[in-house]
This record gives C-alpha cells, sequence and structure tokens, in this order.
C-alpha cells in the first residue's frame, strides 16, 4: 500500500510518499520511498530558463496505486506542479497545461495555472481534481475547478464536470464543488455545489453520462416520500462526499444526515443496476497454466473476443465462477455482490480507446493464481456488462 | 434492509450529458441499528469514514453509543450479501509491535476514508506511545481482514522512514485532500 507521511528527526521536517506490504508486521527495510523532499523534479519552467534557475518540483502528495500504477502529485514553492504515475522524474501532466473548460491561462503565469490533487489510477486512465488558480473567467465567481480524466501517459486530459457547466436542471455550479473524489471501473463520483439551492449534491460520472446520486431533500431508503422536504423522517439533509475507498464494483459507500432533526446519520449503498452476463457475444480462450516461482503464482492469459455483431461497451469484467476451492486469484479487481455466483472475483478487461470491444476484437488479461495446496485450478468464465458486480 | 430507488428524471440540457438517476440506494447502518454483541449499544454513524470492496463495506464508529470496549471508537465491517456486522479493531485490541492497547482509530488520509481491499483493510491507530522527541508524533498505519483476526503493523512512530530521513509522524493531510491513500496488494 501507498501511504504519503510526515517525518520528523532529519535535518527539517519531511514530506513525502512511500509504499509498504500489507498483512504482514512490516521492518524498517519493508518501507521504500517513492519521493520525499530529496527528491526534485526539474521543470521546464520559465521557459527558457537555465539550468539552476528553473522551477522545481519537491513537495509529494497523496499517492493512489492499482495495480502497477501508482499516480501522486508533485508541487513547489514557486508554483510548479505535476501529475506523476510511477516516477517522479516522469509527469504526465504539467501546470502549464491547459485544462479543457479552462480559459487562457493569465499571461502572467502561463506555466503555473493547473494545480493537480486527489489522482486515483483506473485501469488505463486516472480521474483527478485540477483547478486554475489564476484563472480569469467568470465562471463561478471567478473559480476554475472540475473533475478530469487522462491516461496513464498522460499528455491531454477530458473534463467531466467542471465549474464552467450548468447542472442540468439550469443551476450554475459553485466554487466549492469537486473538493473530493472517488473512482472506479469508468465510474466517478463526486459532490457539486449547487448555486441556486445552496446544496451540495451527490453527483456521479458513468462511463460517459453524468448521474446525480443523491441531493438533499431527497429520500434516503426508509421509503419516505420526501418531496424535497429537508427535515422529514427517511429524507437527506447533508450527504458527506465519499472518499478514495469509498467505490468498488459499481457501488459507493457514504454517510448522510437527515430526519427531522438532523441526527438520524446512517451509512448508505449506492448501487448501479447489476451487471448481466455477455457470454453468448463473446469467447474466451485460456492459455496455458505457467509458474511463477519467484512470486509463487500459477499464471494464466485469458482472452475474451466479441464473437457478436455489434461491439461492447464497457467496462467489461472477466468472471471466475466456481474457483476451485483453495485456490486464491490474487490479482482481482473485486468480488461480486449481485452477479452470480455471488462472491466470486472477477478481473476487469483493459479496452481499447473508446472503452468499446469491437466486433472481433480480443481483449487480454493475464490471471494470478496462489494455489497452495496444489489442486487443480478451474473455473467458469462469465463475462460481466456494465454495471454492479 | 431497506431499498428505495430513486426515479427522478431531469431534463437533458445540451453538450452530450444525460442526467438520470439509475442508482440504487441501501442503508448499511444507522443511528438505530443495534450493535451486535450489546445489550444497549446503537451505532453512532457520524463521520464513519466508510470504505467499500466487493461486498465489505468497512467503517468507523466513533463511540460514546455502547458499541465498543471503554464505550471508545471502533472499526467494523458489513457484508452485503451475508448482512453480517462484524466488530474488527477497537480500544481492547493490542497494537501490534507496540504497547498496550490502541487508544484511538480514524481513517487513514484527509479525504475521510477508511481503505479495504482485497479485504484487508487499512486503518490508522494509536496508543500511550510517543516519540520521545516530539510528543505531536505518534501511531501508525495498520492492516486487518475484513473478517477480522490479527492486526499487522504497515509503519508506526518507531520507524525510519527511507529517503531524506525522519521518522514516521503521521500522515500528511497538509495539503486538502491530498493526504489520500491508495492500497494495493500487487507490490506486497
Amino acid at each position: 500500500m501507498v501511504f504519503s507521511a510526515e517525518a520528523v528527526g532529519a535535518p527539517s521536517a519531511n514530506t513525502g510518499i512511500w509504499w509498504a506490504p500489507a498483512k504482514v508486521n512490516t521492518t524498517e527495510s519493508d518501507l521504500h520511498l517513492i519521493a520525499d523532499m530529496s527528491t526534485v523534479y526539474t521543470s521546464p519552467f520559465p521557459a527558457g530558463c537555465s539550468p539552476g534557475f528553473c522551477q522545481i518540483i519537491d513537495q509529494w502528495v497523496g499517492g493512489f496505486i492499482e495495480g502497477a500504477s501508482t499516480a501522486f502529485t508533485g508541487g513547489s514553492q514557486v508554483g510548479a506542479d505535476g501529475l506523476f504515475v510511477n516516477s517522479p522524474s516522469t509527469p504526465i501532466l504539467l501546470s502549464n497545461y491547459v485544462l479543457p473548460g479552462d480559459a487562457a491561462h493569465n499571461t502572467s503565469y502561463p506555466d503555473n495555472a493547473s494545480y493537480f490533487s486527489a489522482p486515483v489510477v483506473d485501469g488505463d486512465g486516472i480521474f483527478f481534481i485540477a483547478s486554475d488558480p489564476f484563472y480569469d473567467g467568470t465562471c463561478a465567481g471567478g473559480a476554475f475547478t472540475g473533475v478530469f480524466k487522462t491516461g496513464l501517459s498522460g499528455g491531454t486530459a477530458g473534463s467531466i464536470l467542471n465549474t464552467c457547466d450548468t447542472q442540468p436542471n439550469g443551476d450554475s455550479i459553485g466554487a466549492n464543488s469537486f473538493n473530493q473524489l472517488a473512482a472506479n471501473e469508468g465510474t466517478a463520483v463526486f459532490p457539486v455545489q449547487d448555486t441556486t439551492t445552496g446544496n451540495y449534491v451527490l453527483d456521479s460520472y458513468v462511463n460517459g453520462a453524468l448521474y446525480q446520486v443523491l441531493a438533499p431533500g431527497q429520500a434516503l431508503p426508509s421509503g419516505a416520500s420526501c418531496s424535497g422536504a429537508y427535515h422529514a423522517t427517511g429524507c437527506a439533509t447533508s450527504i458527506s462526499p465519499p472518499g478514495t475507498g469509498s467505490i468498488n464494483g459499481g457501488r459507493v459507500v457514504f454517510g448522510a444526515e437527515g430526519g427531522a432533526y438532523w441526527y438520524d446519520d446512517g451509512i448508505y449503498v449506492a448501487s448501479l443496476p447489476c451487471a448481466v452476463s455477455v457470454n453468448k457475444e463473446v469467447s474466451v480462450a485460456l492459455g496455458s497454466l505457467t509458474y511463477d516461482s519467484a512470486d509463487k503464482l500459477w499464471l494464466q492469459t485469458a482472452t475474451v473476443t466479441n464473437s457478436g455483431t455489434k461491439a461492447l461497451s464497457g467496462p467489461l469484467s472477466l468472471v471466475l465462477a466456481d474457483l476451485t476451492s483453495g485456490v486464491t486469484l490474487e490479482n482481482p479487481n473485486g468480488t461480486t455482490v449481485c452477479f452470480a455466483p455471488k462472491h466470486s472475483s472477477y478481473i476487469n478487461l483493459n479496452l481499447p480507446a473508446g472503452n468499446k470491444l469491437a466486433v472481433g476484437s480480443k481483449a487480454q488479461v493475464t490471471l494470478a493464481f496462489s494455489d497452495p495446496s496444489d489442486a487443480s485450478i478451474t473455473f467458469t468464465s462469465e463475462v460481466a456488462s456494465p454495471g454492479a458486480r | 434492509m431497506t431499498f428505495y430507488k430513486i426515479a427522478m428524471l431531469f431534463a437533458l440540457t445540451g453538450g452530450q450529458m444525460i442526467w438520470a438517476q439509475t442508482w440504487t440506494i441501501t442503508k448499511v447502518v444507522d443511528n438505530t441499528t443495534a450493535c451486535p454483541g450489546t445489550s444497549q449499544g446503537v451505532f453512532n454513524p457520524v463521520g464513519t469514514f466508510p470504505a467499500i470492496y466487493g461486498p465489505w463495506v468497512v467503517f468507523l464508529d466513533p463511540g460514546d453509543d455502547n458499541c465498543a470496549a471503554n464505550n471508545g471508537p471502533s472499526i467494523w465491517s458489513y457484508n452485503l450479501i451475508t448482512q453480517a456486522l462484524l466488530k474488527l479493531v477497537d480500544t481492547s485490541t493490542a497494537i501490534p509491535k507496540g504497547t498496550g492497547d490502541f487508544e484511538g482509530l480514524s481513517a487513514v488520509g484527509s479525504d475521510n476514508n477508511l481503505q479495504v481491499n482485497e479485504g484487508t483493510v487499512l486503518f490508522y491507530g494509536y496508543g500511550s506511545g510517543y516519540n520521545p522527541t516530539n510528543p505531536n508524533c505518534s501511531g501508525g498505519l495498520y492492516t486487518v481482514s475484513v473478517e477480522g483476526g490479527a492486526v499487522y503493523r504497515t509503519v508506526d512512530y518507531t520507524m525510519a522512514l527511507p529517503g531524506y530521513g525522519g521518522s514516521f509522524c503521521g500522515l500528511n493531510t497538509s495539503n486538502g485532500i491530498n493526504g489520500l491513500m491508495g492500497m494495493s496488494l500487487s507490490r506486497g
């Protein structure tokens, strides 16, 4: 796991990002540096700067790991900022990048006008929050911030929702929106300030479409008919935005307050409609099992081919139904809750750009199994459509 | 559990945006839910820092509700399939590689989350120990299975961090939500 921490006892206070194994009692030799204040990235800013006079990035925060990818951000005292994946020497976006939807950067700070935070790795993409601290436009009373998505290699990004957009009911989006982000399997959830109602609502982006999850005045699962009532039994009064650990497999968990007296506090799970099997539209070919003696894992390649007559939209997951007892898939993306058989491990397919598997196209994943009892590794392949797993 | 489907449909307002509600909301616990293993406790899910992985929802109960030892904080898991609630850690849990029991529990990032991944929960905890040269530095990061059992130390205030130097003092929460964590077992 990755952690962002403060350290004391060095010549000066230190902050940085480290990783360590989970599920074991670690010793100091198990702790590994990703970046701290001894790690310096020299930016190309200001343009044409001479060595020794370029802005440096040496303040490292955040850190989100999924699979082999760890995303984090770096900043500095003088304005350079960046979004990084795996290495502090190779930013995938820097603060001179003009975010989609943003106005042209302020001419006094052209290289320092995009700040990045809260990157979340999601397959071959990264969701993140970004803002322009020197925004010259008129959106949100002069504030530009939003949720964006880029690839693991960065370069460019797409806007999911930002303060220059409007909510579909015509209400504008306030400057205090997007202060938290949860994302997984093509779905992102974030709080949005509705400037007309003054409410903080919970919105979502699900595979290219925007949906509202919940707003104050709407019913929580008590069956109450709220009709916009804020202080009534079973009605939400305020919603705590979910953080990075609050989303998985098409479900989001969050806290909410409500009721007639505010303090009917609860924890709720919002679920997308359950995925369905698309087995009739695909074929799954399994390679032979090979043993990785270093990691003590059995590896197997699974190739999913769209054998149907239309493209399949992602995310698509390979569900390992009825996996041999005692055998564990060690690189799953989750465990099914509603997709039968329940409690099956699944792994997401890496789909091409556009998040679709075209007719005749293939997607390949490597399955990694632990098999301490050396049992025969068998399972039934099921391919799940978009939706809750 | 009670299920309620929000079915409000908003108008399409331009661009490619579609705005409709497709989420079904389910209650996990609220302040009427009895704490298992207690005679009079009910959860106090304020500031609960919930996280989810597969069927497991993990949350922190802040205490003062007779749900756990010493009326203190506790961390629970809830299985969406079996609907079973299980207490994972409270202030009667011994600190692994530490001294005494946990005295406080919290989330691991300033985005106010616990973390759970592949059945392993990550949380921040502290006890009576602290860095003798800096009493503000105490506690550490720990993991426990969603099914309970042994608690493991990932890092604590006694451990030197590689790099520039110094020992672990606490989570970096100085920059808004950037204190967030991610966890994966792929490197462990």
